[in-house]
């Protein structure tokens, strides 16, 4: 597949990821002007630290920067699968009930928060 | 009382015996010393056989005696041989376990010496993949950037990706306003 056409659908799928983030991170926060701009400055740094999932995974250097960078990351992705769950489960998911909701969540919230780490590999190691 | 007195009073005594047996029996005297000889001849020669056929058996023992100390002196020989030529393979075998050993010790500090050498390679090889590692991301990195600067494609994705950002941002805020309604 084209990697330019691989790189936009990844794109449009992250948009999701990223709105979710906001999101997520909103229902945390509540209410109010203050916490939306925050929620939104938190999910444009969140997602920029997802698109350079590459350049944080693969940096063999060991010192603090590099390492605290990795284990940074690592809190992303987590809180990511976590505002995309919240998300997905809202906004998706809302009328749907019993098992099988939290199954698609799942499965969709795993798809949601791959395509930002696929996107970084697309981008800045496309040739490996 | 010396032997030859008491022979003189023995010689008295069967003078006077034979006096008497010769009275007695009324036969002349030299005849009972004759029959007297000859069993006093019987007597020390049956006396004689006797310890002729001790002597005899004396001997035999003796012979054997003699047999059995030669054989047993053999038998001592040989084993004195056979400690001493145990000794011999005793030194011997002693002196091959001291070589054996000094060769083991000399086979162990080589042993040690190539370990230390392995060491020393296996962190040299690890130095070279860390900065194989270092220079594959390195090199990865500066595509990515000398991409970026010259590919038109490359540009035309960042601003694609950019967009994408903005559009998310905007998406979510009129989620949130729908919600809050």
């Amino acid at each position: 597949m084209n990697r330019s056409l691989l790189i936009i659908l990844l794109g449009i799928v992250a948009i999701w990821d990223t709105i979710t983030t906001v999101y997520g991170t909103y229902t945390i926060f509540g209410d109010g002007a203050i916490q939306i701009i925050v929620s939104i400055g938190f999910a444009l740094i969140l997602t920029g630290y997802l698109l350079r999932t590459i350049p944080i995974i693969k940096n063999p250097s060991e010192e603090l920067i590099p390492v605290g960078a990795k284990v940074l990351w690592f809190l992303a992705i987590l809180y990511d699968i976590f505002t995309s769950f919240t998300g997905n489960m809202d906004l998706i998911l809302g009328n749907a009930t019993g098992v099988q909701k939290v199954l698609v969540a799942i499965g969709l919230t795993i798809f949601v928060c791959s395509a930002p780490i696929g996107l970084s590999k697309l981008w800045f190691d496309p040739d490996n | 009382m010396s032997f030859y007195t008491l022979n003189y009073k023995l010689q008295k005594q069967i003078d006077f015996l034979m006096n008497a047996i010769s009275k007695d029996l009324k036969v002349d005297k030299s005849i009972i010393l004759h029959f007297l000889c000859i069993d006093l001849e019987r007597i020390y020669n049956e006396k004689i056989q006797v310890h002729k056929l001790h002597l005899i058996s004396f001997e035999k023992e003796f012979k054997e005696l003699n047999k059995k100390e030669l054989e047993l002196k053999a038998i001592i020989e040989n084993t004195k041989f056979k400690i001493e030529s145990s000794e011999n393979t005793i030194v011997q075998l002693s002196n091959k376990l001291i070589e054996k050993e000094a060769h083991l010790k000399n086979l162990k500090n080589q042993v040690a010496e190539l370990k230390l050498k392995i060491n020393e390679l296996n962190n040299v090889v690890i130095g070279i993949e860390k900065e194989k590692k270092q220079f594959d991301f390195n090199f990865m990195m500066k595509n990515h950037s000398n991409k970026e600067k010259t590919q038109k494609s490359n540009k035309r994705l960042n601003w694609l990706l950019t967009s994408f950002t903005i559009i998310a941002i905007i998406i979510a805020i009129l989620i949130i306003k729908m919600k809050s309604k």
